[in-house]
């Protein structure tokens, strides 16, 4: 079951305590959290922006890993989600944006631009996507302070979870935020609620609350937040959901080129992360007649350096492509299609690797623009492997073995351990938006394990999703790697030791 | 900045560039005051620090007043330089300061982050690339629509007025602004150049702008008239900023002339004489 298609018969509660899940540090606020979830009857997720280090954390949270929504720290990537809620939700936007900018003494873009925003802008996307019904945040921390912007932003309500004020912090100047933000207030003792009622006035009173002596959550503050997250408004919000969050405007602006309207060949998109078969795919297809297909056409290092890995369009100036490529990528696209059509394909596209349609909003919305686009969707389940090899081709920098050359010796790789569960979530995460994204499209979802386990067998399938024959081509590349995944890893025994408890130790099983 | 324009320009022109305690790595205009002693400032552009002229208006303006004038003219400055510390705590132990209006492409925006130096080069948010404000501005026409384009601009003049309003609130001296340019403070932009957005010195700056933060000063003065442009140089290889004739005569199209740094000064004497006077 992936992240956004979870049964909504279990209401969802989004946590702010740390940037980094798990840590054993919090290992008592976690059970707290799980208590009060219990309490609701709700599933909880943290965010989270950093991976606890694996060998640092004790097996009694080492189940946690992979539970909670981790948010990128890629720059491009929080840019585009920025830029997403400014365009999907102005008002919301720009209010709180206000509000932080008088709150700290600085213009409106500069608080924008600053890396903590964009940091809680993109989780704050990712959350509208898993639609909570509920946010709490712990304690005045700074990344408690995102919780703020997602509540604002996504109009959800928030559970303030307060067991101290300690007096000099730098963010008790955002305690009035924190404050008047939030649907409800938890505080560890009675002193803390007057110091509450001291700073904020009495109007506060009835949305404190003071936690029992048994350190649970009062009965009258768990049939408070009952009411609330079950009210029509909160439960009905068409703001929130996969579609809202991950599509922003449609596509480009009206078409401005001569025969843009012009229909075009049907699309295609081989969609996946690195090292899922994309590229054995691709250029197995693209030797089809009838399949016109490109190779990355919105990688943005290739844009960058206006490479454009598509030889077609006949009679189109290059330079006006690359051009049309960055400022109107769908047009680009129809102007690919139209090309197809051109050449008598039956299908046209091109490859997109996850991470390229996370870092421009606009690749992704023409593609959902086109109802009848097929989209072949690799994955590899084993995300060990599928991370090995990742690691393995850019320390050697090489991508896959042309099928002349003898197979490459394949050298062992060091794997940073943290590095590696964060690679396991966020792949996970990419897949399941992938998923919810193309969720009306026609797609066929083929994993690495079978593509390189039973080709013919693969491609007969796909052949048949695609009403074509595919039974003649054959691959120009062949693996880079070895077969069994620890042969591969230099610090195996850590690997299996940081995975041990953890939802990914079954793929260190059956190795030596 | 100053240093490279020193090298471009000598033999022709001395600057008398010197460091000022507490702002590093910078140079300034000397002379510099002896700072213990009363002093005035004049803090702007290259405009300020006086490139291709002999006597800029903050040095004819300590003359006619007879109070010593620092000036922190530093090219491509925008109010987020006077806003930091050190130069902050130099123009509030001013008696009297003089702001230039910076260029308003020395501004940061949603998508750009000027605030380490608060010069015209910052960080682009989305790449983590440190660009000119220019050409992160033509990566932009590249890629975006007209209107984030429009928007992006005007987040860049919101920057600046904010900087602008703090800078005036931090100097407790009396303060003039002089607005210094062979344009008006009002134009139209046409976003399809990276000039046709900005127009001449102070780039981006439009009226409204100005507008929005000029009424936290003492006193305004304009000088919007290319009086001496263009102004001739040297004869020689072509250097920064200027344009070459078939004769080899360079010519500065771009900085203020010496005939606009005198009408600066003429309009600002009375006007900071007053203001000393308070």
């Amino acid at each position: 079951m992936s992240l956004f298609e979870e049964p909504r018969h279990q209401r969802r509660i989004a946590t702010y305590l740390n940037y980094e899940y798990p840590v054993a540090a919090d290992r008592l606020v976690y059970e707290q959290l799980d208590a009060l979830t219990a309490q609701l009857h709700a599933t909880h997720r943290p965010v989270h922006s950093v991976v606890g280090d694996p060998m640092a954390q004790p097996t009694s949270i080492r189940h946690r890993f992979g539970t909670g929504l981790l948010v990128t720290h890629d720059p491009e990537m929080q840019c585009n989600d920025v830029e997403h809620l400014r365009a999907s939700l102005p008002d919301r936007f720009h209010q709180i944006a206000s509000e932080l900018a008088g709150l700290v003494h600085m213009s409106v873009p500069a608080m924008i631009m600053q890396p903590d925003f964009h940091c809680a802008g993109s989780g704050t996307r990712w959350l509208r996507a898993w639609q909570p019904d509920l946010i709490i945040s712990v304690g005045l921390s700074q990344f408690s302070l995102h919780s703020i912007i997602a509540s604002y932003v996504l109009d959800v309500p928030r559970l303030l979870v307060l067991d101290s004020i300690v007096p000099d912090t730098p963010l008790l100047l955002m305690l009035p935020l924190y404050v008047q933000q939030a649907s409800w207030i938890l505080v560890a003792e009675e002193a803390i609620r007057q110091d509450l009622i001291a700073r904020f006035g009495t109007g506060i009173d009835d949305m404190v609350f003071v936690r029992s002596c048994n350190r649970e959550a009062p009965r009258h503050l768990i049939q408070s937040i009952r009411e609330r997250i079950e009210s029509p408004r909160t439960k009905n919000q068409p703001t929130l959901g996969p579609m809202a969050a991950f599509r922003t405007t449609g596509s480009d602006s009206p078409a401005e080129m001569p025969g843009a309207e012009e229909p075009g060949a049907p699309p295609l998109l081989v969609l996946g992360a690195e090292r899922t078969g994309t590229h054995l795919l691709v250029n197995m297809l693209a030797d089809h007649r009838q399949i016109w297909l490109a190779n990355e056409l919105f990688n943005p290092r290739l844009i960058e350096h206006g490479i454009m890995p598509w030889n077609g369009a006949c009679g189109v100036d290059n330079a006006h492509m690359k051009g049309l490529r960055l400022a109107r990528p769908g047009e680009f696209f129809k102007a690919l299609l139209r090309d197809g059509r051109t050449q008598s394909a039956t299908y046209a596209g091109f490859k997109l690797l996850y991470y390229h349609g996370l870092v421009d909003d606009r690749v992704t919305d023409m593609l959902l623009t086109h109802d009848d686009l097929r989209v072949v969707h690799l994955i590899r389940e084993h995300h060990l492997q599928r991370f090995t090899s990742h690691v393995r081709a850019q320390q050697y920098d090489k991508w896959f073995s042309q099928g002349h050359e003898p197979a490459s010796a394949p050298g062992q790789v060091q794997l940073d351990l943290r590095e590696m569960i964060t690679a396991f979530v966020l792949t996970a995460q990419c897949e399941a938006r992938y998923r919810a994204m193309f969720q009306d499209h026609q797609v066929l979802e083929i994993d690495y394990h079978e593509l390189s386990s039973d080709l013919p067998g693969t491609m007969a399938r796909l052949g048949s999703w695609l009403s074509l024959d595919l039974s003649l081509l054959t691959p120009k590349n062949r693996k880079t790697g070895p077969t069994d995944v620890h042969t591969g890893i230099a610090n195996w025994h850590e690997v299996r030791q940081a995975l041990q408890g953890t939802r990914w130790s079954e793929l260190t099983e059956g190795s030596a | 900045m100053s240093a490279s324009y020193q090298e471009l320009d000598a033999p022709h022109f001395d600057y008398d560039l010197q460091p000022v305690p507490g702002i590093n790595p910078h140079l300034f205009r000397g002379p510099i005051p002896d700072l213990s002693q009363p002093y005035m400032a004049c803090i702007g552009g290259a405009q300020s620090m006086g490139r291709f002229v002999a006597n800029p208006f903050p040095a004819q303006l300590g003359t006619a007043l007879d109070v010593p004038c620092l000036n922190l003219g530093l090219g491509g400055a925008g109010p987020r330089f006077a806003l930091q510390p050190a130069v902050l705590a130099l123009l509030q132990r001013a008696q009297l300061v003089v702001v230039q209006v910076f260029a308003g492409r020395s501004a940061s925006n949603s998508r750009y982050d000027n605030t380490v130096d608060g010069r015209n080069s910052g960080r682009c948010v989305r790449t983590g690339k440190t660009k000119r404000f220019e050409d992160f501005l033509t990566d932009l026409m590249q890629r975006e629509d007209e209107p984030l384009l429009r928007r992006t601009v005007q987040e860049t003049r919101e920057d600046y007025a904010y900087s602008m309003n703090e800078l005036a609130g931090a100097i407790t001296a009396p303060k003039a602004l002089l607005w210094l340019s062979r344009r008006k403070p009002d134009y139209t932009p046409n976003y399809d150049s990276v000039f046709g957005i900005g127009s001449h010195y102070p780039q981006l700056l439009d009226a409204s702008t100005l507008d929005s933060f000029r009424g936290a000063f003492d006193a305004y003065a304009e000088c919007a008239k290319p009086l001496g442009v263009p102004q001739a140089l040297w004869h020689g290889d072509q250097v920064d900023a200027t344009s070459c004739d078939e004769h080899g005569q360079l010519w500065n199209w771009y900085y203020p002339t010496p005939q606009m740094h005198d009408d600066a000064a003429a309009k600002l004497t009375p006007i900071c004489r007053e203001l000393l006077q308070r």
